[in-house]
């Protein structure tokens, strides 16, 4: 069954892709070209949207600070706490909690946005979150609340963005 | 059928048949065990899938099941689950070892986990838990787990500062004490009784090999930074260059998961239990789904384009799971290119993933229901171009690889598994289908639409290494070939049946088994109608496979021959400990 000359064979297959094109990717400066949406689930219909699942984009203007997400995640990764954030006061969240979330324990599955029923969090484009503090993995409520730099938030359209202050 | 239940009331009148589609349960007083056993190995069921141990403190019994399934034609759609409870203050059963010989570690891991003496087993040592391991055995209901810290927070403006403080862990005081008094063996007992163990060379530096004073035996670790897998070792016992005797070591990389899922619900569970094979993540999912569907009762309300996204999602992660091992093969073999190959052309099934699910290896994709999100506008084209560009990828591999004599002469006919060994062994998946065994759970017991779908299952005879990895590479034409037929056959529709509120699965029982990339995996779930499961018992391929293949497999082979048959049972060191 084994025959030698069967290695020339190899060996023509080898310098056959001398001339392929690189399959590799210059990462940081090349981006990976895939279709930067933002992963939301819809509470009525029970299915989410497929996107990117990412850093989380809060909505604090939907947010009710019902603790759902934080109970999801509590089991989970433990990586939802929700905070009081004095300075942001609506209508809806008459306490002002809000989730925060430290991205050195969350695990990325996005069970949170899908146990939102106001459709306040979404899963966004922007993976590159590593830090060499670990104290800056823990984005607060008004950090999740700005739009990030990447993707198109193509289900956000016509939508009132998250709230700077 | 009804003559299996006759020949069983005929040997034990007491037992009682229950039969729920093509599960048949047989419950029989522990004296009479034995002899149903051996009437059901009679009757075809030659083939152990679990052992499951489950802890019941408020009736101070404990039930010891046997899930046997059968490669036997007409069989192999059923499963029997033999079982019989046993008091928990005085577990004793008996081994079924010489019926199975398959049970063999898994009767050991039921002894550590849950402090069952099987007697009559040839070694019953721990497997999983640390040697050192003190408390009582982890899955009895008394053990806790500890609870999270809690997290202490201080709202400064813009950055939020958090201190983790863990409570101080409970004290754990060992009620059941007769778990502590029995002495398990530790590991290596029987070289260290009768080896010379010199600890430090003459220069001072630490040996890694014991000699055998009488004779030429050598024992050597073969791990535990495994140069490939993961975390395991192989204790090998050497003669000269001539392994004689094999006794592996898990356990580095438990976690625990069994005793992990009854403290979560059903969705959080999903996280979790894909983890152990992150390349074959939605693999591992598979039957999980199916078995909390079973036990919510919405098994007939799946979708079903979500039934085809879940096929097209397990066969991706099947092709995923194949050329990451093709690549590690490649590198044990000393064939750097065929590293490079694989790990350059998984980017293309892993990019057509994460477009459906948005992360590249933990897709977190399936639930209970349905799958998560539908495809998104132009993915079934973008899926059927993949599949095209990565059939004519791999057909490279055959020239570079599988006919390479380089390759050849390292694996024909080294690790020849015989048919009927590897029937008794309990190996599954293409180890077993290398040997000769037609048995794949996708044919034998359809599950979610596979029987709508045209494919062949690759059957070899040698049951060589060659034949293993010749198996593994077939497959991914197959799963290419389902992909195409499951995008095709999708149509547009609801992707999910969301249940609305909290999981709470009906009492009772649920078994469900899916043909992963490594073999046939099993979940068999018991629920008490609350929102957590009461136990999950967790049957991997890699574990079913590497110990029992190792240990008939290894011995008369050279040295240089472990990682080829290790590597070409297709272990995952993850998988098997959970």
């Amino acid at each position: 069954m084994v025959k030698p000359v069967a290695i020339l064979n190899a060996v023509k297959s080898g310098l056959r892709h001398l001339f392929y094109s690189r399959v590799t990717r210059r990462y940081p400066e090349v981006e990976s070209g895939l279709p930067e949406t933002y992963y939301s689930f819809d509470p009525k219909k029970g299915v989410a949207t497929a996107g990117w699942k990412g850093r989380h984009y809060l909505e604090l203007d939907k947010c009710t600070g019902c603790q759902l997400c934080s109970f999801m995640c509590d089991e989970i990764s433990n990586a939802i706490v929700m905070v009081e954030v004095p300075e942001v006061k609506f209508e809806q969240n008459k306490k002002s909690l809000f989730p925060s979330i430290d991205y050195g324990r969350c695990v990325f599955c996005g069970l949170c946005v899908d146990s939102c029923p106001f459709e306040a969090l979404h899963m966004t484009p922007e993976i590159r979150l590593a830090d060499y503090d670990r104290n800056k993995l823990y984005y607060s409520p008004l950090e999740l609340s700005i739009p990030p730099s990447v993707g198109k938030p193509s289900y956000l359209v016509g939508k009132k963005k998250g709230v700077k202050t | 059928m009804n003559d299996l239940f006759e020949k069983v009331q005929n040997v034990a009148p007491e037992a009682q048949c229950t039969v729920k589609g093509n599960r048949i349960k047989i419950t029989t007083p522990v004296k009479s065990v034995v002899k149903v056993a051996e009437v059901v190995k009679e009757c075809g069921f030659n083939h152990i899938e679990s052992v499951c141990g489950t802890d019941y403190p408020t009736t101070n019994t404990m039930e010891v099941l046997y899930i046997v399934g059968s490669v036997e034609e007409a069989l192999k759609s059923k499963v029997v689950i033999l079982g019989s409870r046993i008091p928990r203050d005085n577990p004793v059963f008996p081994t079924l070892t010489n019926i199975w010989p398959g049970a063999y570690f898994h009767e050991r891991e039921e002894y550590e986990m849950l402090g069952i003496r099987f007697e009559g087993h040839p070694r019953l040592a721990k497997l999983l838990l640390p040697d050192d391991w003190d408390d009582i055995p982890p899955l009895r209901k008394d053990y806790h787990l500890k609870k999270w810290g809690t997290i202490e927070r201080v709202d400064s403006g813009l950055r939020i500062e958090r201190a983790v403080l863990h409570n101080p862990p409970p004290e754990c005081i060992p009620t059941e004490s007769d778990f502590v008094k029995v002495k398990t063996p530790p590991f290596l007992e029987r070289f260290q009784q009768a080896l010379d163990v010199p600890e430090y060379d003459t220069l001072g530096r630490q040996l890694f090999q014991w000699v055998r004073k009488d004779e030429q035996t050598i024992a050597i670790s073969f791990g535990i930074q495994h140069p490939g897998s993961g975390h395991m070792r192989l204790v090998l016992g050497v003669d000269g260059d001539i392994i004689t005797e094999v006794e592996p070591d898990i356990g580095y990389v438990h976690r625990g998961k069994e005793k992990m899922c009854e403290y979560k619900n059903y969705f959080q569970n999903i996280p979790l239990l894909e983890r152990p094979t992150v390349h074959d993540s939605s693999g591992m999912l598979f039957p999980y789904v199916l078995a909390v569907e079973d036990l919510l009762d919405i098994s007939d309300k799946v979708p079903e384009r979500a039934k085809y996204l879940r096929i097209i999602m397990a066969e991706f992660n099947r092709i995923l799971n194949h050329t990451y091992w093709l690549a590690i093969m490649g590198i044990f073999t000393g064939h750097s290119t065929m590293f490079m190959w694989p790990m350059g052309d998984r980017e293309l099934i892993i990019d057509a993933a994460q477009r459906l699910a948005g992360a590249r290896v933990t897709y977190t994709y399936f639930v209970p229901g349905g799958v998560r999100n539908d495809a998104p506008d132009g993915w079934a084209d973008y899926v059927l171009k993949v599949c095209d560009k990565f059939e004519e990828r791999i057909n490279h591999y055959r020239e570079m690889y599988f006919e390479n004599p380089l390759f050849l002469a390292r694996t024909v006919g080294v690790g020849v598994l015989r048919r009927q060994d590897a029937i008794d062994l309990g190996i599954v998946g293409p180890a077993l289908r290398a040997s000769g065994v037609h048995s794949d759970t996708r044919k034998d017991e359809p599950y979610s639409l596979y029987d709508t779908i045209d494919f062949d299952v690759p059957v070899m005879k040698e049951g060589d290494s060659y034949a293993r990895c010749m198996v593994s590479y077939l497959e991914m034409y197959q799963s290419l070939k389902i992909i195409r037929q499951a995008v095709k056959l999708m149509k547009p529709g609801p992707v999910r049946y969301h249940v609305r509120g909290r999981l709470r699965g009906k009492e009772g029982e649920a078994y469900a088994r899916t043909e992963a990339a490594r073999g046939s995996l099993s979940y068999y779930i018991i629920s008490d109608g609350k929102e957590k499961p009461y136990r999950v018992k967790i049957s991997a391929p890699s574990f079913r496979n590497l110990l029992a293949g190792v240990k008939k497999l290894l011995p008369g082979h050279r040295v240089a021959d472990v990682p080829v048959i290790h590597w070409s049972l297709n272990y995952w060191a993850v998988e098997a400990d959970r």
